[in-house]
Order: C-alpha cells, then sequence, then structure tokens
C-alpha cells in the first residue's frame, strides 16, 4: 500500500486555524497516513520538554503525526546554531531560503531536510548549481500548492510560471521535490491525488507528482529514523 | 465516429456548509474558466450530471482528455459564495451506474 504524507500543515497551536484533531482527521480521510505540522517556531525558543508534551497530544489522532521546524533565520550562523540544538528531536527540519547564502548552507547540509521558499519570486534562487548541491546531499525542494489555491487572476499566472521553472529545474537536476498542501485550516487540505492533480498545473508527469507526495518525503522520514 | 468518450468523476464535498447543484456548477465553471480559460474549458464537454445536498456527493461528466484537467480545476476549489470546502475526488469510471458504485462505497 502506498504511503502518503503531507509534510507541511499548521495547526492553532502554531498559525493556524484548525486544532491538530481537526487537521488530522481531514487528512485521514483525504487518504494521508501522516502529516508533517509546522508549529514549532525556534523563536519561540523551543524546549524538548514542551515539543515531547505536543507530540504526546499527536499520539492519540487517527495517523501519525510529525514535527516540523522552520529555521527562518536570514543568517547562517544562527541558523546552524538552532539546527544543532533541535535536530535529535525533531522528525522534519526545513530551512527558508531567505537568501543566496542560507539557501547554499541548506543545500549542502544533510542535517537539514527540505528547503522552503516563504515568497513566490525566492523560487528563482533555484538554478543549475542549488540544484547540483540537493542532489548530491539528498535534500529535497517543498513547493507548497497553497499559493496556487489562494491567488487569482495574473497573481495566479505569475504564481503558477514561477513554480513550474523552479519544478522543471529541480527534474532536470535529479533532485528531490516534495508537493505539500501548506495548509493551515482544515478546508486548505488536499488529497494525495489532488496534490499530484495540482503538480500536472506545473507540467509535472502525473507519476512523478505522486511520487512527490509518497515516495520523496517518506524518504525523508525514513533517512532520520536510519541516518546510515 | 465518437471523437471523445465521456467520463465520470465522482467527488464529494467536504465542507461545514450546504451547497446547491447550481451553487457546484458556478464553482466549478469559474475555476475551470480561470486555470484553463474559455477554449480550455469547451473542450471539457463538462456537464454535472447530479448532485446530492444530502450526502454531498456529485457526479461529474467530461471527454477522456479531460479527465486530468478536470481533477486540477476541483483541487484548485477553494470556496463557494464564500463558505470553505475540499472537493475531494472519489473516483472516475466509464459508466454512470460504475461512477455510481463509488458513492455506493
Amino acid at each position: 500500500m502506498t504511503v502518503y504524507l503531507d509534510l507541511n500543515v499548521s495547526s492553532n497551536l502554531g498559525g493556524g486555524e484548525s486544532t491538530p484533531e481537526e487537521m488530522a482527521e481531514t487528512s485521514r480521510i483525504l487518504g494521508f497516513s501522516g502529516i508533517g505540522f509546522s508549529d514549532f517556531s525556534p523563536k519561540d525558543k523551543l524546549k524538548k520538554e514542551k515539543l515531547r508534551k505536543v507530540r504526546d497530544a499527536f499520539s492519540n489522532l487517527p495517523l501519525r503525526a510529525y514535527t516540523r521546524v522552520n529555521l527562518d533565520f536570514e543568517s547562517v550562523t544562527k541558523n546552524r546554531k538552532v539546527l544543532n540544538r533541535i535536530r535529535s528531536f525533531v522528525d522534519i527540519v526545513a530551512v527558508a531560503c531567505l537568501n543566496r547564502r542560507v539557501s547554499v548552507w541548506a543545500a549542502r547540509n544533510a542535517d537539514v531536510d527540505l528547503l522552503y521558499f516563504p515568497e513566490i519570486k525566492m523560487y528563482k534562487q533555484v538554478d543549475k548549481a542549488l540544484v547540483g548541491l540537493l542532489r548530491d546531499s539528498g535534500n529535497a525542494v517543498e513547493i507548497s500548492v497553497r499559493p496556487i489555491l489562494l491567488s487569482r487572476g495574473l497573481r495566479r499566472a505569475n504564481t503558477l510560471g514561477i513554480l513550474r521553472s523552479a519544478a522543471e529545474m529541480v527534474r532536470r537536476g535529479h533532485a528531490t521535490l516534495v508537493l505539500t498542501s501548506g495548509a493551515s485550516t482544515k478546508f486548505e487540505l488536499r488529497s494525495p491525488r489532488a496534490l499530484a492533480a495540482l503538480g500536472s498545473l506545473l507540467d509535472i508527469p502525473y507519476a512523478e507528482a505522486k511520487e512527490a507526495v509518497s515516495t520523496n518525503p517518506l524518504k525523508i522520514i525514513e533517512r532520520r529514523d536510519d541516518p546510515d | 465516429m465518437k471523437l471523445y468518450r465521456n467520463r465520470y468523476i465522482v467527488f464529494r464535498i467536504i465542507s461545514d456548509s450546504s451547497f446547491s447543484a447550481d451553487n457546484i456548477i458556478h464553482g466549478i465553471w469559474r475555476t475551470l474558466l480561470s486555470l484553463f480559460g474559455e477554449v480550455g474549458g469547451s473542450r471539457t464537454n463538462f456537464w454535472l450530471i447530479e448532485y446530492s445536498q444530502e450526502n454531498k456527493h456529485g457526479i461529474l461528466r467530461c471527454t477522456h482528455t479531460s479527465v486530468d484537467m478536470m481533477k486540477s480545476v476541483l483541487a484548485a476549489i477553494t470556496e463557494i459564495n464564500g463558505a470553505p470546502l475540499i472537493a475531494h475526488v472519489l473516483g472516475v469510471s466509464g459508466t454512470i451506474k460504475g461512477a455510481r458504485r463509488f458513492i455506493q462505497e
């Protein structure tokens, strides 16, 4: 049976509107086996105890919940410092590619799992050199479908164009691509097949888009379980 | 000679609000036109065969060449009349009878 994972949802414990239970229940109905909650901010001074507490709350949910921390500092030094502190007790570490230095550092660093781009224009950083580094480290580029869903007209056309170029670059360079919903309410969640269908708007072949919500996120989770 | 074959997409609306069939048709057309334009929309042969307001299941018809397009459209619908929703595809069938089986399941 194929395992489908959405590695980027946020509940009302973070910046979202729905409860973790609502997010988990809707994800289960949509066919996911696990979701990554990005409710943890390093700026909140993450404590081991707090993470354990939240993780325990997630353990009662009807599907597997993963803890995800977004490192969103503009300085490499600060990102590195926080990464060293949290790596051992979170499932997924994603780095916001706010500038080129951070992107290159994150693409090289094997302790990082995902590279994400908080603003659409930042996807323009995805070029041959960055994709080469990603291929070597095994880190993945995350494309969230949320900006596609929430924009309209010219803005959506622009969004689709930039995301399509980034996806094409990642695919050509044989780096790993992960599609996520980026949902902050339960109605922003999309089923794995719906995410793959939205991936087809970015010219990602359906089979590859399906891998981007199944095999690829699973690889990320498994490499943490088994670092060797 | 038939130029295209029909496909029937079964979907379920996940929402706290209730929608009429007209609301659903309007929501789908709006997203279809927004994503693929008038020419793209005309090629789908889209028609809402049925929609049950009670159990929120619906069946829409499209051509076999536009199934993926219609799946993207359903995935891209975020709200109708301001009420947020998910249009969750349950399956695709070549016959209405087959499509109804998805709903029964």
